[in-house]
């Protein structure tokens, strides 16, 4: 007796298989496709942290790290936020003290007054005189921002230089880089958390789809496995050659996936619409995780269909499938109703807030169990669903189908386990939305919803007043203010709180929606603001609190307020609160014209409001005046200003969103490829009933109706419980003041739902070729 | 095996050594199994000619109707031989009618005759269907009979099929036409094999 | 070796409600070509798998070469299959991916041969039962009889001490099944290979050299010229 040789055995299985491919790529090639897609994302997500790393490395590497004192040598540099069409601009004024030496990272020289240094990206935008980007940084253009100080290659940045006694910052930078930076993430922490949780949300369903296929198998698979059994091979020697089969599927997919992203990541990450782009060699492709992938990608692979198989008698005879649905016992519901009770026990424990370990820990046993649970109980469900709906629906195609999934209620839940699970992970993924929506953006969205989206925010460094009134007379510019802060004082101490300052008549010109501020007037926050901490008494005379400059420093003068119109208007206050946002937070609002001469607004210092005309198509041209006219301060609309403080929510969500769509095309491709082959295999008994005169559309009606009727209670059971974990998730984060994203949520649910019709959908073409009566004798 | 009807091995073989021969020969004899039929319905019980002949045609002569002439002789022809005895006359309303009854040496040859194989013949169903029916009315067990049968029609296929082997086409062909008409019988075989309960329930 | 090569002994096997077998006993002789014979439903094609140590049987014992087979492993019924027991059955018992020639040269290449010499010796194979010609067609290819031959030569290339063959003419016409019939009887009595022939047609069993009956899971008689 003599054992297959080994190396003969695995030679003749690799050549089994690649006649297998040969014969019929279609499947074959659909998988490797399926897998490289799923390699892609994989890699994508894997890259995503180390690329935020490196780009964070580079941003704090340009960054002022070493500070003198004034009059040391070394560069005064002021940095302000810019935009143009929604591309952030980051530009700087430069002084050079003393002609120390040191460069800013990416540049060669210091740019003298008059002239600029410019990123690529930047030159490409500012040479272009529609931009008027000339304008808002004017200045010769003499050299270039090396890769050094740019985040990405698509990052805007100028360098401009000033004089120095132009400069507002006061502080000698004299070193760039090391420890004197702050560590500044690129990724929020919530996000580092995210990605592995993304990953394995991805995976879930992904692993659910390799396990559909391997269990669905082909027919000739199975023909081809029974042969071998019956020529001497063991069932486990099967199974292997099985598995084997499945990892030559899966190795040139991962093999693909890899030089897909290795060669497309180069040429797309310059274009990734993330600030400024990203460098190509910031995307981490490293061998070791491409190699890593190689080895477990297709031992998972293999792993799933050894596990699948497991079940299935491969005989000599052909392929025996367990006994199927006698099978389908209660106890597949325990660790569902395990996972309800854990929910349940979280929610009673997180609701008494006794102890939050335990109601944590419990909610994560849920997860796990709730997993599980579904899969095992989505063909309990399917069954229960054909019984209940084949016995109410009326007509041939509701019967056929319902009967169809009764027999095989396991292989119909395949169908959805995917989908399922894709329903109840989006489910938890999207609940953190909501929870990254900080107090920042909640306060600038209130501005917005105040004072409108477009309005202009610049904050002051040194106030050109030619611009300025150039700015005022602008066609394109259809109201300006300015806001600066006093501090007042009700004569009982120096001391005070602060107040806004500002020409009423100006402030609502801009702000129409604001009332109660007219010449002289007064108008103070409400009583109950965070902002009168300090206490004011409005009865008697007030006062300014000014600074008064000498040659040994300077002290502290209080000069007498105007007749004032005192008021405090409750309607108006929310307005006056948003206002806060941008002056951060004073007592109220003064007109200018009460304060004396001494305590008017200064060159510097203050925000400037600018309200572009109603549909004015030049807020670039409006942007560049007002940069100009406050010498390159941040210039920001609201709206850009909300989205700069959503960028946390927004990535996550993006990424989200991605990494649920490329799952859900995966998912939509393997099952499609898988459903085909089942077209085909069952084409007898189709032609049998077309034969028998049953017309094509009613089969079609029937395949259709077959795949709702197992869809539909699956996915409408992981909506269920997916939201219930997601409510208890962020009842148990902030005590429930958060509100689920329904909508989203929703979206995702009918996605998920139409993902395996569509599919099946994209067979029925296939059933006019099938149900053909040539094809009925084998 | 009980009931006599598988013989010894030596007198099967003689059996289909003669068959083979006369097939060989294609000297299909019909052979009207007349005497043994009469016996088979003898044994129940005495009869006398008259009712002998009305259920021969009762049971079996709708193919193949006998004269009251053949009848008689037959019966005088058993008397002669000593398988059936005559025990009584009566007279009623007409000519005298004398009762026969069967004989230890009649059961002898009926059981005998039950026992062996027919060779193939183009009436062959008939004889066996007799001998079914019959054994079904004694209580036999007429499924032996079946296989009896069959086992003989097998071995005959293999002796005419091995004869194939590397013959001329005529021996071919004409070994085929008898094959494929032993196949028929072999069908009918099965056919009544797989409803010899009913037809016994039918028959009683 | 005397005494009989394999032998069935009182074998009970149920599918569920169904009873296949009910106290089936047949023995096979060295080099014997014995037909079962019986119609659908007998139990003839379950006899055949049991012996074939395929199926394992509810109560009863399948002795091979002396020693029980029932009860051993799969691991051993496997390696039983490739080095001692041949197969012919009615449909598909062929690898569909590879082509005639592949097909013959497996159960050579599973214990051991070279390639080359085990495609060699099919192709001889192939030209003995007259289908040299389809060497290098896949069994879609192939007409039924063609198919049949390229099975039946891969059933006997490794020497099988027993060939088991489940209607191996089914699917073909009676004057293709007989000239397969001719041809594999002829082959497996060469080398002295014993013949398990399942069949419920009476002329394919006249090839066999001793004939029992199957009805109802058992046999119905002892055999009449043994």
């Amino acid at each position: 007796m003599n054992r297959p040789g080994r190396r003969g055995a695995a030679v003749l299985v690799v050549r089994l298989a690649l006649t297998a491919v040969r014969r019929s790529p279609l499947p074959a090639v659909a998988g490797a496709l399926v897998v490289a897609l799923g390699v892609v994302v994989l890699l994508a997500g894997l890259s995503m942290h180390p690329t935020a790393q490196a780009r964070g490395a580079a941003d704090k590497a340009a960054m002022a790290g070493e500070f003198a004192a004034d009059g040391e040598p070394g560069l005064l540099i002021a940095h302000s936020s810019g935009s143009y069409r929604d591309r952030p601009i980051t530009a700087s004024l430069v002084a050079d003290t003393a002609g120390g030496g040191l460069v800013p990272p990416g540049l060669d020289r210091v740019p003298a007054p008059g002239e600029v240094v410019l990123s690529p990206a930047m030159r490409e935008l500012w040479s272009d005189p529609g931009t008027t980007l000339a304008q808002r940084y004017p200045g010769r253009d003499v050299g270039t921002v090396t890769r050094a100080g740019l985040v990405g290659p698509g990052a805007l940045v100028v360098w401009i230089g000033v004089d120095r006694d132009r400069m507002p910052e006061t502080r000698v930078v004299t070193g760039f880089g090391g420890a004197g930076v702050a560590d500044i993430a690129d990724m929020p922490s919530e996000l580092r958390l995210a990605v592995p949780l993304l990953v394995i949300g991805f995976l879930l369903p992904l692993v659910a789809l390799f396990l559909t296929v391997a269990t669905m198998g082909t027919a000739a698979r199975e023909r081809r496995l029974a042969a071998l059994r019956l020529l001497g091979f063991s069932a486990r020697h099967a199974r292997l050659v099985a598995a084997l089969e499945s990892a030559l599927v899966v190795v040139p997919g991962v093999v693909l996936g890899c030089l897909v992203f290795r060669l497309a990541a180069p040429v797309l990450a310059p274009h990734l619409p993330v600030r400024g782009g990203v460098w190509p060699d910031h995307v981490f492709f490293s061998l070791p995780v491409a190699a890593g992938l190689l080895v477990v990608l297709p031992l998972l692979g293999t792993a799933a269909t050894w596990w699948a198989l497991r079940r299935i008698d491969v005989s000599p005879l052909g392929v025996v499938r367990g006994a199927g649905d006698r099978e389908l016992r209660r106890r597949r519901l325990l660790p569902l109703g395990a996972g309800c009770l854990a929910l349940a026990g979280s929610a009673a424990a997180g609701h008494g807030a006794d102890d939050v370990t335990l109601a944590g820990a419990l909610l994560l046993a849920a997860v796990v169990l709730l997993l599980v649970g579904i899969v095992l109980a989505a063909p309990l469900l399917c069954r229960v669903a054909a019984q209940g709906l084949g016995r109410v629906l009326p007509g041939i195609p509701a019967q056929l189908a319902a009967a169809r999934v009764r027999r095989d209620a396991t292989g119909a839940a395949r169908l959805v386990t995917g989908s399922a699970l894709l329903v109840f992970v989006s489910g938890l993924l999207l609940s953190f939305f909501p929870l990254l929506e900080t107090g920042n953006a909640a306060g600038l969205r209130a501005l917005r919803d105040t004072a409108g989206g477009n309005l202009l925010v610049a904050d002051v460094q040194l106030l050109d007043t030619a611009a300025l009134a150039e700015l005022r007379a602008d066609p394109g510019v259809s109201g300006v203010a300015r806001l600066t802060q006093v501090q007042i004082s009700d004569g009982a101490g120096q001391g005070g709180p602060l107040i806004t300052a500002t020409d009423c008549a100006e402030l609502s010109g801009v702000l129409p929606a604001l009332g109660g501020c007219s010449a002289g007037s007064l108008l103070l926050a409400p009583a109950d603001s965070d902002a009168k901490a300090v206490p004011l008494r409005t009865d008697g005379p007030l006062q300014a609190v000014t600074m008064v400059e000498s040659a040994d420093g300077g002290s502290l003068d209080t000069v007498g307020l105007g007749p004032l119109t005192t008021s405090e208007a409750p309607r108006t206050s929310e307005v006056l609160g948003s206002l806060d946002e941008l002056t951060g937070g004073t007592i109220g609002l003064v007109d200018v014209s009460a304060l004396p001469a001494a305590a008017r607004p200064t060159a510097a210092g203050g925000t400037l409001l600018v309200r572009p005309a109603a549909g004015s198509a030049e807020l670039e041209r409006v942007r560049t005046l007002l940069t100009r006219a406050t010498s390159a301060a941040s210039v920001l609309t609201v709206d850009e200003q909300v989205a700069e403080a959503e960028r946390t929510t927004q990535t996550y969500r993006d990424i989200t969103l991605a990494a649920l769509g490329c799952a859900a095309l995966v998912g939509v491709l393997t099952l499609t490829s898988t459903l085909l082959q089942q077209v085909r295999e069952h084409r007898r008994a189709l032609v049998a009933l077309w034969m028998a005169g049953m017309p094509r559309a009613t089969v079609r009606a029937a395949t259709l109706l077959q795949s709702s009727l197992v869809i539909l209670p699956v996915v409408a059971l992981s909506l269920v419980l997916g939201l219930a974990t997601a409510t208890t998730y962020l009842a148990l984060a902030d005590g429930g003041a958060t509100r689920l994203p329904w909508a989203a949520i929703g979206v995702v649910a009918a996605g998920a739902a139409a993902l395996p019709l569509l599919a099946t959908a994209l067979t029925l073409p296939a059933l006019r070729t099938t149900t053909h009566p040539q094809l009925l004798p084998d | 095996m009980t009931g006599g009807i598988r013989g010894p091995g030596g007198r099967v073989r003689r059996a289909r050594r003669a068959l083979l021969t006369r097939l060989a020969t294609r000297c299909l004899v019909t052979a009207m199994a007349l005497p043994q039929t009469l016996l088979g319905l003898l044994e129940p019980a005495p009869r006398h000619g008259y009712d002998l002949k009305r259920e021969y045609d009762a049971r079996f002569g709708e193919q193949r109707p006998v004269k009251s002439a053949q009848v008689y002789a037959t019966l005088g022809r058993l008397l002669r031989d000593g398988d059936i005895t005559v025990v009584g006359t009566e007279r009623v309303d007409g000519p005298d009618r004398t009762s026969y009854a069967l004989s230890a040496e009649g059961v002898t040859h009926l059981e005998r005759w039950l026992a062996e194989p027919e060779p193939s013949t183009a009436h062959l169903q008939s004889e066996v269907y007799v001998k079914v029916v019959l054994a079904l009315r004694s209580g036999r067990p007429a499924e032996q009979i079946l296989d009896a049968q069959r086992d003989a029609h097998l071995g005959v296929m293999r002796g005419l099929t091995a004869r194939k082997r590397g013959a001329d086409l005529p021996t071919t062909l004409a070994c085929d036409f008898t094959l494929f008409h032993l196949e028929a019988d072999l069908r009918w075989i099965e056919h009544t094999a797989a409803r010899l309960h009913r037809l016994a329930e039918e028959l009683s | 070796m005397t005494g009989p090569l394999l032998v069935a002994d009182d074998l009970h096997l149920a599918f569920g409600p169904t009873r296949a077998l009910a106290g089936a006993s047949v023995e096979v002789a060295p080099g014997e070509v014995l037909a079962l014979l019986g119609p659908s439903g007998s139990g003839k094609s379950t006899l055949l798998h049991c012996l074939a140590g395929i199926l394992t049987p509810d109560r009863g014992e399948v002795r091979y070469r002396g020693t029980r087979l029932d009860d051993r492993s799969d691991e051993a019924r496997s390696r039983l299959r490739r080095n001692d027991f041949g197969f012919v059955f009615q449909f598909g018992s062929l690898v569909p991916e590879l082509t005639a020639l592949a097909n013959v040269a497996l159960p050579l290449q599973l214990t051991g041969a070279r390639r080359r010499a085990a495609e060699e010796q099919a192709r001889s194979w192939l030209e003995r039962l007259g289908v040299a010609d389809v060497a290098g067609k896949r069994p879609g290819e192939m007409s039924g009889g063609q198919g049949q031959r390229v099975a039946v030569a891969r059933a006997l290339i490794g020497g099988p001490r027993v060939v088991f063959a489940d209607e191996p003419t089914g699917a073909l016409d009676s004057l293709n099944g007989e000239l397969v019939m001719e041809e594999f009887t002829a082959a497996a009595r060469d080398q002295g290979s014993s013949v398990v022939l399942v069949t419920h047609e009476t002329r394919v069993a006249a090839y066999a050299d001793r004939s029992v009956v199957l009805r109802d899971g058992r046999l119905t008689a002892a055999p009449a010229w043994a």
